[in-house]
């Protein structure tokens, strides 16, 4: 048993202080004692170490040492009781029993697991004693009083040191107890600033909603009318319900919840994004913490841009909703001139005709040739109003979205016009074409002017070569119709598509300018694409684009 | 009077050179007297409804045919022809319309209605006056007309 030397700390005079006072017959009894141990000290020693082993807290001290480690321990003691006993050599026995005494302060015993070794030991030795030595009586009483002796100074001395040091611990224990109750009172306080200074509100509220603390209060407020009364209080209607139906949730779940609210205060109302946290006492949630951001700034910053977007969405349906009416008007427009035109036009056409009939044998042929020209004029005039008609016409139909047989369409288109023309040999040649939804009718005048073009341009030609073919991208399917007539200058690529655009006279080929005009129309109108490819007498290649999933 | 003359062809018309060049199409029959010109919508019903000017006009006497614009003043061809189409006394007399409209809308809403054919008037006088004098023959000519047979008007 190793002790923490509690002798060092003590001085000599304090051991001496220990030494007993025996008189002569204490002797005789001390020495009649120790020639009983000398003869019989193993046995009672190893018989006391069974009886021990079973006490609970002995037992494990003795089990943790080995044999030897405690027949060492007995030996020593025994030599020291001796030399005191013979020699009168108490100080060396006192500061070992010290030793044991703060042992077992150290080990956690109590007074009464030591004093229970004592009986013990009283209980063991006595009737040994008494039956070893019956024959001699004297020698028994001196024996059992000498044993008496050494018992009550090894008592005295070992609760000495088994009080001091038992107070040192307690003391020691006390010490470490102040120093943590000493950090613990700083970190409070450190909290404690970080907490009043945050900029953040934090309060705590039970759940009723009542503010039981808060770190401060907004301007206008008094802590002390704030303590006590209902957070909701300060809420505008809307979100006093949202938070009370989120502080019920985080009591009923024991999980936080963040949650923006507006807070009536008496500068103004304010918004706050405020984390609700739980505060536990065991499993149950007794109170809320609540830290509310102020981000009014920012709900206002959000709030003007989004005003802003509303203003400016409001503007854009403004302007567009002026400009489809601009354009109805223009259209409704376009409609009745071009509608009212057709019929001045068929008067003159009219009566030019029943003049030049009526006027027949009495006019020259110059006059004649005149009356023809009206009338080419008039015919020229009407194909351009029916063009512009059909033009206009393209932007206020609505548009019936299907998916159709695109070469199906093309073949019947070409049948159409290739009936009313006699053209040399034709070789026409139509490929896979994917589908998109289309407006079929729209689609099928697409096809009609484009070739109808390709036709017109080519005719000059011995061998017409026409040529339909298709590409497919991710977005969309591009169709290109391919001719080998007599093409254009792709410096004039940008007047192709325009209204009343034309690359040729009249003596060259007939036309209005509006064939591809409409093209362009109806493929915007599909959210497509549409462009040329030419070179002069080297044919062209027309190209447009359909989404395949247009915008209704 | 017109209320003694038995009308044959019925033209509501308000341009009046398409009026001239269709009676001159319609020459060929030899049927001037028999054809009743009316510059709008309103006079057509008048006539037909024996009113206002027509007030007391035989109204068991209808036309063969009438060929009937759409874009006209105060009453338009539409609402002639659903007014003749609602009175049982009119709505067997066949109405072609002679328009300069292609629109899709007045095709669908005339076909609704029950005319008989729609016709958009040519710019080409030759094809205008063979347009005309089709229907004129067809209609005023060919064509059996219920109250020929006596079957109908008790």
């Amino acid at each position: 048993m190793k002790a923490k030397t509690l002798t060092q700390d003590l001085d000599g005079e304090q051991i001496k202080g220990l030494r007993p006072k025996f008189d002569s017959e204490d002797v005789l009894a001390l020495e009649a004692y120790d020639d009983f141990m000398d003869e019989h000290h193993h046995d009672i020693a190893e018989k006391l170490r069974m009886i021990l082993a079973k006490h609970p807290v002995l037992g494990a001290i003795m089990n943790s040492m080995t044999t030897e480690q405690l027949d060492q321990q007995d030996e020593e003691s025994r030599i020291l009781q001796k030399k005191a006993i013979r020699e009168q050599d108490w100080d060396s026995y006192a500061a070992q029993l010290l030793d044991q005494g703060v042992a077992y302060a150290q080990m956690g015993l109590q007074f009464s697991d030591w004093s229970y070794i004592v009986k013990v030991y009283r209980d063991y030795a006595q009737p040994y004693i008494s039956a070893k030595l019956t024959g001699d009586i004297r020698g028994m009483l001196l024996t059992l009083a000498g044993m008496n002796k050494i018992i009550d100074f090894a008592l005295n001395v070992i609760a000495e040191s088994y009080f001091l040091e038992k107070e040192r611990i307690i003391s020691a224990e006390r010490d470490k107890t102040r120093e943590a109750l000493r950090q613990l009172t700083v970190s409070e306080a450190q909290v404690r600033v970080l907490f009043e200074n945050s900029t953040d509100v934090i309060f705590m509220v039970d759940e009723h909603g009542i503010i039981l603390y808060i770190n401060h209060v907004a301007e206008g407020l008094e802590m002390s009318e704030v303590i006590g009364s209902s957070f909701y209080d300060y809420q505008t209607p809307a979100t006093r319900l949202v938070l009370e139906a989120g502080v019920r949730g985080v009591f009923e779940t024991g999980k936080s919840s963040v949650i923006d609210h507006e807070a009536v205060l008496k500068g103004g109302n304010r918004f706050y994004t405020s984390s609700i946290a739980p505060i536990f006492e065991g499993d149950q949630v007794r109170k809320v913490a609540v830290i509310a951001r102020d981000n009014t700034e920012q709900v206002l910053a959000n709030r003007r841009v989004e005003e802003m977007n509303k203003v400016l969405e409001q503007r854009v349906d403004e302007r567009t909703a002026e400009l489809q009416n601009i354009n109805r008007e223009l259209e409704s427009f376009s409609y009745t001139v071009s509608h009212d035109l057709r019929a001045p036009i068929r008067a003159i056409d009219g009566f030019t005709k029943v003049l030049a009939k009526k006027a027949k044998g009495i006019l020259g042929s110059q006059e004649n040739h005149y009356l023809q020209m009206i009338v080419e004029n008039t015919t020229k005039m009407g194909q351009l109003i029916d063009d512009l008609l059909a033009f206009s016409r393209i932007g206020r139909v609505e548009r019936q979205l299907a998916n159709f047989d695109m070469a199906h369409l093309i073949r019947q288109v070409f049948a159409e016009l290739t009936q009313l023309n006699e053209k040399p040999k034709i070789s026409f040649f139509v490929g896979d074409l994917p589908q998109v939804p289309a407006d079929r009718e729209m689609i099928k005048l697409v096809w009609s002017n484009l070739l109808d073009n390709a036709l017109k341009f080519s005719s000059t030609r011995e061998e017409v070569i026409i040529k339909i073919t298709a590409e497919e991208t991710p977005q969309e399917v591009i169709y290109h119709i391919e001719d080998n007539g007599v093409g254009f200058e792709m410096e004039f690529v940008g007047k192709v598509f325009g209204v009343f655009q034309r690359l040729h006279s009249d003596d060259e080929f007939e036309g209005t300018g509006v064939g591809l005009a409409i093209v362009q129309r109806i493929v915007q109108r599909h959210q497509g694409r549409v462009w040329a490819h030419s070179e002069l007498n080297n044919g062209a290649i027309f190209s447009f684009s359909l989404s395949k999933n247009p915008i209704l | 009077m017109t209320d003694r003359i038995f009308v044959e062809i019925l033209l509501v018309e308000d341009n009046k050179s398409d009026a001239e060049l269709t009676l001159m199409a319609l020459e060929d029959f030899h049927l001037s007297n028999q054809i009743v010109w009316l510059k709008n919508g309103k006079e057509a019903l008048d006539f037909l409804f024996g009113r206002g000017e027509y007030e007391g006009r035989d109204t068991l006497q209808v036309p063969k045919i009438i060929l009937l614009d759409l874009k006209m003043p105060k009453v338009d061809g539409i609402e002639v022809l659903r007014a003749v189409r609602s009175d049982p006394k009119t709505k067997f007399i066949p109405v072609t319309v002679l328009t300069s409209s292609k629109e899709d809308k007045d095709i669908v809403e005339t076909y609704q209605l029950g005319v008989n054919s729609y016709i958009v008037k040519p710019v080409d006088f030759d094809q205008f006056v063979k347009a005309v004098k089709d229907v004129g023959y067809y209609w005023g000519i060919l064509n059996q007309h219920p109250r020929k047979n006596g079957n109908t008007d008790s």
